[in-house]
């Protein structure tokens, strides 16, 4: 009897060595402070890329690092600006040998939130793969390092300042690398959290509280696919049993009556080949909206009054009989008044400290002190 | 009486026929204490001179246009509370949503429907009294919360009231000298017989207030009353490099006061000076008091002494005999203590 005690615990002594190694491996930088507002749930961080401040300092020295384009004009952030949320205001994005992107630039603004990545790629899921595809792609050239990788890591290493950033961040001399880079970058963006909206601080004017009452309203639905807090119904945070990834075919094409959007830009049927999927793109959030102009995946629509006109409408001219179109994109009668009141909600949205502030801001004309 | 009677509106317009329009409009609703300003400037101008409850804006204005009015408003730390409505045109989305983004309360699109201006002055005049009301109910809990804090540390001694309040907690110290005085009211008890308890309470009140006012003087702390019995400390909270001899001052000033307060009151001091620790007991009703032997042998000395003298032990005396006029008062059993030399200070030299 007694020796079974001995052997239990033996093992329950091996098993708790064993979980404590594993444990503290796995939570190197489980003390990274998120410092999130009360309510708002943890960003789910890959076990491989744990946050840290260092890492984050390093990601947005590389976000705004010119060098990481082929000929020095372009950094991540040409096309995702701060004062925009992470948006460039253009209808679509030109990359940095001037070759248009078929796609509207999209929010950065709460993008660790999300369970799939860019407009429409729901296999892709993981920030430090995504960001290598504006970086070494060529359907379109963006940043237009294809076949460049060494070039990257040269140019980095070459920059004493990297150098030791890197050091730091990841700890050992050979620590600069296309690996960490993309860590780095990926950390900085999920640090990119906007939740300090005049709707978050609960002081909406009159106005805005008319409009959320239209928002959050049955008939104009918006909340069903913009739901609160995060106005997307793509979303994956710490504590979700599942991730909510969403898709929708808002009715702004219908080529040739069969349903068809631009061959350029068919959404999710690029990737699956369903014919359901066609003309799919994931619902981007409504944060910082007001200031995210043009709007849609292709930035065909310039306004917010616009946008609302097409939802009003039930799509955008034949797009209206779009056979995929969702079902909550069925129209609505709203008047003059209730319109604004809608925009002065959405315009509520916005987090002007997001836009302003300067742990997110250029590191080379705004240093931290 | 309607509400809008109370509140006062600024409304802020270029054209004349408005003014009269929004005047007939306004009048119709009881809205009867409404100023006019004809552009940006002047506004701002009345704005500085007089308290207004509402302000409705003009969008389109030459000189200072509506936004430039209503940022100006906001950056204002004395007017950024105001509630702004601007007035627009009907399809102007956009300046609309730029007048919430600057901080505009509502808007009111031109041509004016009365029953919409009525509804957003009316939701305006509303959510402004209950903002008000939040502030003044703050500000009523912050005088509160001040209250109770000067309370504390009438209760408390400074320094451990603040500790208290700081980290919720005080640690107990100990002390390497802090001086000690006990006085009692000799024949207190025959005093009470025959007397009514307001009486009593009365004459202690005014005896003990006397004593509070000689600690003060000598920078010591009261520590607490039992009975007819004060107690305080030297060298406690307040810094004192001599606290023996303050608290032999003290006493023989006590004792000196206490025939004058009253013909009846006579009191014994009994001092001793040496370490003790000091902290605070209870969780909800907090008292500070002090505990040791320096304690116990200052009570006990206290209760050996003749009335209207100090008493302390020979080895204090000797301390500070070269200031103080005394008497041996012999040995005495102390209670705890056994045989002790026991002297009493009648004056100082």
């Amino acid at each position: 009897m007694s020796s079974n005690v001995r052997a239990y615990n033996k093992a329950s002594l091996f098993l708790l060595l064993l979980f404590t190694f594993v444990f503290s491996a796995g939570n190197l930088h489980a003390d990274y402070k998120w410092n999130l507002p009360p309510g708002l749930p943890e960003p789910v961080i890959p076990q491989s890329n744990p946050m840290s401040v260092a890492k984050v300092e390093l990601g947005r020295h590389l976000f705004y690092y010119k060098k990481l384009s082929l000929n020095g004009k372009m950094a991540c952030a040409t096309c995702h600006r701060q004062a925009r949320a992470f948006t460039d205001g253009r209808v679509t994005a030109q990359g940095t040998t001037g070759e248009i992107h078929p796609r509207n630039t999209p929010s950065l603004g709460n993008v660790a939130y999300q369970p799939v990545l860019t407009w429409a790629q729901p296999k892709l899921t993981r920030l430090e793969e995504q960001l290598l595809i504006p970086l070494l792609g060529t359907q379109p050239v963006e940043l237009g390092m294809a076949g460049k990788k060494k070039i990257i890591v040269r140019r980095l290493k070459r920059d004493p300042a990297y150098h030791s950033m890197f050091q730091a961040a990841f700890g050992d001399n050979k620590a600069v690398s296309l690996e960490n880079m993309a860590k780095a970058l990926a950390s900085f963006q999920r640090r990119l959290i906007t939740a300090n909206s005049a709707y978050d601080r609960e002081d909406l004017s009159l106005a805005a509280e008319r409009g959320a009452k239209l928002f959050f309203g049955e008939r104009l639905n918006c909340f069903r696919c913009h739901p609160a807090p995060f106005f997307t119904d793509s979303l994956t945070h710490v504590g979700l049993g599942f991730k909510e990834i969403a898709f929708h075919n808002t009715g702004l094409y219908n080529l040739a009556g069969k349903g068809a959007y631009p061959p350029k830009n068919t959404g999710l049927h690029a990737h699956t080949g369903q014919p359901e999927d066609m003309g799919r793109f994931r619902t981007p959030s409504l944060r910082n909206v007001a200031v995210t102009a043009p709007y849609m995946h292709d930035g065909s629509v310039p306004t917010l009054a616009q946008v609302i006109d097409i939802y009003a409408a039930g799509g955008r001219g034949p797009g209206r009989s779009n056979p995929h179109k969702s079902v909550f994109v069925s129209g609505f009668n709203l008047t003059s008044i209730e319109k604004s009141d809608l925009i002065a909600f959405l315009t509520s949205l916005t987090d002007e400290t997001f836009l302003t502030d300067p742990r997110f801001s250029d590191p080379f004309t705004n240093p931290l002190k | 009486m309607p509400e809008g009677e109370q509140s006062s509106l600024l409304v802020v317009d270029d054209e004349p026929f408005n003014h009269t329009l929004i005047k007939r409009l306004l009048d119709a609703e009881g809205y009867a204490d409404v100023s006019f300003a004809d552009n940006g400037r002047q506004a701002l101008d009345m704005l500085q001179e007089s308290n207004f409850d509402i302000v409705l804006l003009d969008i389109e204005m030459p000189e200072l246009n509506g936004f430039e009015v209503l940022e100006s408003i906001k950056a204002d730390l004395n007017h950024r509370h105001v509630p702004v409505i601007m007035i627009s045109g009907v399809e102007d989305t956009e300046s609309i949503a730029k007048c919430i983004e600057l901080g505009a309360e509502d808007y009111l699109a031109k041509p004016f429907n009365a029953t919409i201006l009525r509804a957003r002055l009316g939701a305006c005049v509303e959510k402004k009294r209950l903002r008000d009301q939040e502030k003044s109910h703050l500000e009523q809990i912050r005088t509160e919360k001040k209250k109770a804090d000067e309370l504390l540390t009438v209760i408390l001694p400074s320094s451990i009231a603040s500790e208290l309040k700081a980290t919720g907690k005080v640690q107990p110290r100990g002390y390497d000298k802090v001086g000690m005085l006990f006085c009692d009211i000799v024949g207190f008890t025959n005093y009470c017989s025959g007397r009514s308890a307001e009486e009593v309470v009365t004459g202690l009140q005014t005896l003990f207030t006397k004593f509070e006012e000689i600690t003060t003087k000598y920078n010591m702390e009261k520590i607490k009353t039992i009975g007819d019995e004060f107690m305080a400390s030297a060298g406690l909270t307040n810094p004192d490099y001599e606290p023996l001899l303050t608290v032999v001052k003290c006493g023989l000033e006590m004792a000196a006061a206490a025939p004058e307060v009253s013909a009846d009151w006579k009191v014994r001091v009994g001092v001793h000076a040496g370490p003790l620790v000091a902290g605070i007991v209870g969780d909800q009703k907090y008292q500070f008091d002090v505990w040791g032997d320096t304690v116990n042998v200052a009570a006990r000395m206290a209760g050996a002494g003749n009335p209207g003298a100090v008493t302390m032990t020979h080895d204090s005396w000797l301390e500070i005999e070269s200031e103080c006029q005394g008497k041996m008062l012999g040995k005495m059993e102390i209670k705890g203590k056994g045989e002790i030399d026991v002297v009493e200070c009648t004056g100082l030299q």
